[in-house]
């Protein structure tokens, strides 16, 4: 059958649940506090990687407990980490665009709109009016 | 995206109460139950989902709202 007759106590299901209950409650508490820091010229935030790392932490016991995998077969795990692989591609090929935006080389028309003259990537000139547009070429 | 996810809540609310039907009426037991792990599997599928987009969407949009609207594109 698709999964392996191995009968899970309920005492397990309930220790999960609480696992999550405290994930989430640390992920609630986590959002609520400013976790940046500067590194001389460098700020880093934190507050998404530990969000997500209490996320993937949560999900890694769904997946393990909840979804039986843990008491699968082999095969189930290589399929599982199969699919974690083309998600991982996924996020590869959608960083490498989402990343490499403001890699792009700097035009006369990418002079930014805003007031304080910053510049902004070849790829934001879509999102620019036709009035701004105009403004920007006039001056 | 929250109304993406709750349209697959509703959906495993749906198979969930028909699942429960289903066992009220005897129809799973020891030897045949691969439906209820297979609706077991979808319910923690969206349960994943939302792990990960309760953060992203409802938690840590206060700590970019201050970087939007500086000025900058």
């Amino acid at each position: 059958m698709l999964m392996s007759e191995h009968i899970v106590p309920v005492r397990v299901y309930i220790t999960i649940f609480l696992v999550l209950l405290v994930g989430t409650a640390l992920t609630v508490m986590a959002a609520f506090r400013d976790f940046s820091y500067r590194f001389g010229n460098h700020e880093v935030q934190l507050n998404t990687i530990i969000a997500l790392t209490i996320a993937v932490t949560k999900a890694t016991f769904v997946v393990l407990y909840s979804m039986h995998v843990r008491y699968s077969s082999r095969l189930v795990w290589v399929i599982v980490a199969s699919a974690l692989f083309w998600m991982g591609i996924l996020f590869a090929l959608t960083f490498s665009d989402y990343w490499t935006r403001g890699w792009l080389p700097v035009g006369l028309l990418t002079l930014c709109y805003s007031p304080r003259w910053s510049v902004i990537s070849l790829t934001s000139i879509r999102f620019l009016q036709v009035g701004q547009f105009r403004r920007i070429v006039a001056v | 995206m929250t109304g993406m996810h709750a349209v697959h809540m509703i959906i495993r609310r749906g198979i969930v109460g028909v699942s429960f039907v289903l066992l009220d009426r005897g129809r799973y037991g020891p030897e045949y139950h691969s439906p209820v792990e297979v609706i077991g599997l979808y319910w923690h599928f969206v349960d994943i989902v939302w792990i990960f987009s309760f953060p992203l969407l409802y938690l840590l949009g206060r700590h970019f709202e201050r970087r939007i609207g500086r000025g900058w594109c």
